[in-house]
């Protein structure tokens, strides 16, 4: 019966996000225990919609202990959407979990619902069918306005079944009935919350450009629009009067348009933040995080793209990866707003303490103890390694610059390594140019380089000196080769005498 | 060969000039060329020199010299090879004795002597006769088997006549001949002092020499330079004499196959020698960079020193175009060296570490290691002891950052103020140079003019040519 439900609509399932099929081969099962905590129901209240199934099939084969329970949860989820091919995918990518993983089959843990799926494919074909129709009548009656909005809802309704592929052909033909730059602004904002529901990270800059473009036009139109009208409203009253009222009314005008622009604003810098981290430049990730407006001005994006938790865990992570420590301590822990975020994870908190504490043993075991819930997350879970080998690596650079020397077992009691590991991490760094400083290998003794400023200024500069003079024989020498005209010609023709010396004979 | 299609382009009208100064008809003789050279006064050895070469076509001229007297007698032997003024008609009739095919070529304790004894300036009138006797000397010694013997007499003439570090058309062919005969030691006092420069133009006879040389005279000889101070592990100024051959100047992107050869040896003898293949200089042509990135040179040198298997792995895969190339035995060595440059690498990251554990890092043995590191103490690349016994201890300041004697500061500064010297002595020789000055008077007066007679230089005139010749120049 199930594989009736699989069979039901292959052109779907072939569409299905291309990320969900991937993502099962590079993946690795993290255990859920006591060492590596991880609540599924509470993590997954965040989030509704598309993304909480497809959250939950990331973890499907990520925490195989968890996959009966997450495929309850997104079989739940999936009847209250309408895209059945997300839910064929739900099971095929639990039926695909490997036989040594000890679950249950999927017939003790949901009950398949062909009825469900067979009533809602029917609904979305009347639904399609219907808006077909009524943007075959906008077209015909040729006004600008009501194509639009027919293009935008076939977009919607092709994201809702899982279509991205065409979705996204509606949302950009839609651009071309846009007649105001906030038509514009809607439509990149519907495509970047597709891109983002891809994951589709390289994409997304382009949008956010242009979405920016026409926050621009459209808060400055809307701006002028309104004193206009308030200016008109005016325009009976005395002169005076009228420059009073316009000088009351200004800011309160301002104030509602800046809100909604810094609403758009946030989502903007939310969708290139990411973007920056999908693509694992998490330098600018992380100042794009750390700037972010409060969790309300993202309005509906958090729960259905995100939760405010993980934007917590995206920033720090980038942060300590990337930022200095001042960098750190202003942009994170000087920083009410972000604040707000990291409340939603404490771990965070005891994080970004640790590491600011120097307490790197404390920082990294926290690292590793949630390990499966970064590896969980649909953003992060690419760059965990990274991002956790940065981390240890700034960590080693940081505890070390204080000291001129000192014992590798020391640093393997702060680390919680042994020696050789220690002296590993140490070779490594010290090669790659992070670590300024020497290993006593027999004395198990990490030794800072000391540099003789002077000697080595004179080296530099009898360095370049010598240099410089080899440059200019060279030179010299080259332009008495083009005095003398001793220039490589290429052959001409058969002929085989020296056209410099045919030159010269005349 | 290049003189030959030198002296033959004079056209012989030109002795009609002669003509009118002195008689042609007993020059036609060797008794009149004879009496010629010996009169008294003595006649200006550019004098000489011209009315030799114009008196009649080529090859008359040369069966002329070829003959005798009309008593039978010897002219070499009638001409004193100590006497300053004979010294051109020597060259010419040993030239054409040389060359000849039918005369049995004169005595070799004869051209040893003139080759010792001939006056230099007196030679470089007739520059284009002194490379062919170069190369008559190396002829018949070669088709005696002994052309050993051709060396000593190249060298004193080279030495004699070539004026300081200049190029002459004789060094390459000196440079072949001692490659030939496996004497690269002879050319090391030639050698020692680096890429040799061109004749000026404006020097006295400059414009002589400079007729004898071809561009690819210079790509041979800095060619072979490199090359044989290779054979000889003179590494530094062996990358200096290819590198000259990789940088040369050319016109309008061509490319000598001579410079994609020398590009290969000289990344190999970077490798040798510093370990890594550093840019070539700004102005070599981008093809031949192109060129060698793309074959398997280039992508040995750009995992150089990394693995050894995978270093080894390319050169048994590629065997054939190396031998082919005749860079096997360069590979080799570079190979051999890998380890060398790993434990120099060890000095920056460990102050002291276990023979043993250095010598899994780099692959080698223990005596490997120990044989690495004095060969890297000796070179003065890093600064080291094996103390205890069996710990290789790196010393606290590196081997790069030893300290400045006030003698090397004071010899640096001294160096320095020449060298600006000399450019701003060459800066002001341009300045005032015709061409410079020609070229910003024209700019300035009629900023127009120099676009309008570009386009319209189609025809090949003197001016033409000058034009063509500073467009290389700036390029």
């Amino acid at each position: 019966m199930e594989v009736d439900l699989i069979d039901l609509d292959p052109s779907t399932t072939s569409v299905a996000p291309a990320s969900g099929s991937n993502n099962n081969k590079s993946l690795t099962a993290h255990p859920v225990d006591d060492a590596h905590p991880f609540d599924l129901d509470s993590y997954i209240l965040s989030y509704t919609g598309r993304t909480a199934v497809e959250r939950l099939i990331h973890i499907i084969p990520t925490c195989p202990s968890l996959a009966p329970q997450a495929l309850r949860l997104a079989a739940k989820h999936c009847h209250s959407l309408r895209d059945t091919s997300l839910y064929a995918l739900a099971v095929s990518t639990y039926e695909a979990l490997p036989s040594d993983s000890n679950v249950p089959p999927v017939e003790e843990v949901i009950e398949l619902d062909s009825k469900w799926a067979e009533e809602t494919l029917k609904k979305n074909l009347a639904e399609k069918t219907k808006l077909e129709v009524e943007l075959k009548t906008y077209a015909n009656n040729m006004i600008k306005e009501s194509q639009r909005m027919g293009h935008r809802d076939l977009g919607a309704y092709y994201r809702s079944v899982g279509d991205n592929a065409t979705a996204l052909k509606h949302f950009t033909k839609s651009r071309e009935y846009c007649t105001t730059s906030q038509h514009v602004l809607d439509m990149c904002l519907s495509v970047l919350e597709l891109l983002i529901e891809q994951r589709n990270y390289t994409h997304i800059p382009t949008y956010v450009f242009k979405a920016d473009a026409a926050l621009d036009a459209a808060s400055a139109s809307a701006a002028k629009s309104e004193k206009d009208a308030a200016a008109a409203a005016n325009g009976a009253s005395a002169a005076p009067q009228k420059l009073v009222t316009t000088g009351t009314a200004g800011p309160a005008l301002k104030k509602t348009i800046s809100a909604e622009r810094e609403k758009v604003q946030s989502k903007l810098d939310f969708a290139s933040a990411l973007s920056h981290l999908g693509q694992g430049n998490f330098e600018k990730a992380a100042t794009t995080f750390l700037r972010l407006g409060s969790a309300d001005q993202l309005g509906d994006w958090i729960g259905k793209l995100v939760a405010s938790g993980d934007i917590a865990v995206y920033g720090v992570l980038c942060a300590l990866s990337s930022l200095s420590r001042s960098a750190i301590k202003a942009q994170v822990l000087e920083n009410s707003i972000f604040g707000v975020y990291i409340e939603q994870e404490p771990y965070v908190r005891e994080l970004i303490e640790a590491y600011m504490g120097s307490n790197f043993k404390a920082a990294l075991e926290i690292l590793a103890k949630y390990r499966t819930r970064h590896f969980i997350d649909i953003h992060l879970f690419p760059h965990v390694v990274d991002l956790t080998a940065l981390i240890r690596n700034r960590a080693i650079v940081l505890y070390f610059k204080p000291f001129s020397s000192i014992k590798l077992d020391r640093m393997s009691a702060a680390f919680g390594w042994t020696v050789p590991e220690v002296e590993r991490h140490v070779v490594a760094l010290i090669q790659s140019g992070d670590i300024n400083g020497r290993v006593d290998s027999q004395n198990k003794i990490l030794q800072a380089k000391t540099t003789d400023h002077r000697s080595e200024l004179f080296d530099r500069a009898i360095k370049a000196g010598n240099e410089m003079q080899s440059a200019n024989r060279k030179l010299l020498l080259r332009m008495r080769l083009q005095q003398a005209d001793l220039v490589i010609r290429a052959p001409k023709g058969q002929r085989e005498a020296h056209p410099s010396e045919m030159m010269q004979g005349d | 060969m290049s003189s030959q299609s030198q002296s033959n382009s004079h056209p012989t009208s030109s002795s009609h000039n002669m003509d009118a100064t002195s008689s042609n008809s007993p020059l036609l003789t060797l008794d009149g060329i004879l009496a010629g050279i010996i009169a008294t006064p003595a006649p200006q050895p550019a004098v000489l020199a011209h009315l030799l070469r114009t008196c009649a076509p080529r090859d008359v001229r040369d069966n002329i010299l070829c003959g005798t007297t009309s008593t039978g007698a010897d002219p070499l032997l009638i001409l004193d090879v100590g006497n300053p003024g004979h010294t051109v008609g020597v060259l010419y009739i040993l030239a054409a004795r040389l060359a000849s095919t039918t005369i049995a070529p004169p005595a070799i304790s004869y051209i040893e002597s003139f080759c010792r004894s001939f006056d230099p300036a007196a030679a470089r009138c007739a520059a284009d006769r002194v490379t062919l006797v170069a190369q008559g000397i190396l002829h018949i010694s070669e088709a005696s088997n002994k052309t050993k013997y051709a060396l000593q007499p190249i060298y004193d003439l080279i030495t004699r006549f070539a004026p300081p570090n200049t190029l002459t058309a004789l060094h390459s062919i000196f440079l072949r001949a001692c490659i030939v005969t496996g004497n690269q030691t002879l050319a090391l006092p030639l050698l020692a002092v680096g890429p040799l420069s061109p004749p000026l133009p404006s020097s006295p006879s400059g414009k002589e020499l400079l007729d004898t040389l071809s561009y690819t005279d210079h790509l041979t000889y800095h060619y072979t330079a490199g090359f044989a101070l290779a054979t000889l592990h003179h590494w530094p100024l062996a990358c200096d004499f290819l590198e000259t051959v990789v940088a040369a100047p050319s016109l309008s992107g061509a490319v000598s196959a001579l410079q994609l050869e020398a590009f290969k040896k000289l990344t190999l003898i970077q490798l040798i020698h510093t370990g890594a293949a550093p840019l070539p200089p700004k102005y070599t042509a981008p093809l031949l960079a192109r060129l060698l990135q793309t074959s398997p040179y280039g992508a040995f040198a750009k995992a150089y020193p990394g693995a050894p298997s995978y270093l080894a792995g390319i050169l048994e895969n590629e065997r054939a175009l190396f031998d082919a190339d005749r860079n096997t035995g360069l590979m080799k060595l570079a190979l051999g060296r890998v380890p060398r440059w790993n434990v120099r690498r060890l000095e920056g990251t460990y102050a002291s570490i276990g023979l043993a554990e250095a010598g899994a890092k780099v692959g080698l043995d223990e005596a490997g290691v120990v044989a690495a590191v004095l060969d890297l103490v000796e070179a003065g690349e890093i600064n080291a002891r094996i103390d205890p016994p069996g710990v290789l201890t790196f010393s606290s300041s590196p081997a790069g950052n030893k300290a400045r004697t006030r003698g090397e500061v004071d010899r640096a500064l001294r160096e320095a103020e020449t060298h600006a010297v000399t450019l701003k002595r060459l800066e002001m020789e341009l300045a005032r140079s015709r061409d410079y000055l020609s070229k910003a008077v024209r700019n300035r007066e009629e900023p127009n003019w120099g676009a309008v007679e570009e386009d319209m230089m189609f025809a090949p005139g003197e001016r033409g040519m000058a034009s063509f010749a500073d467009d290389a120049m700036y390029s």
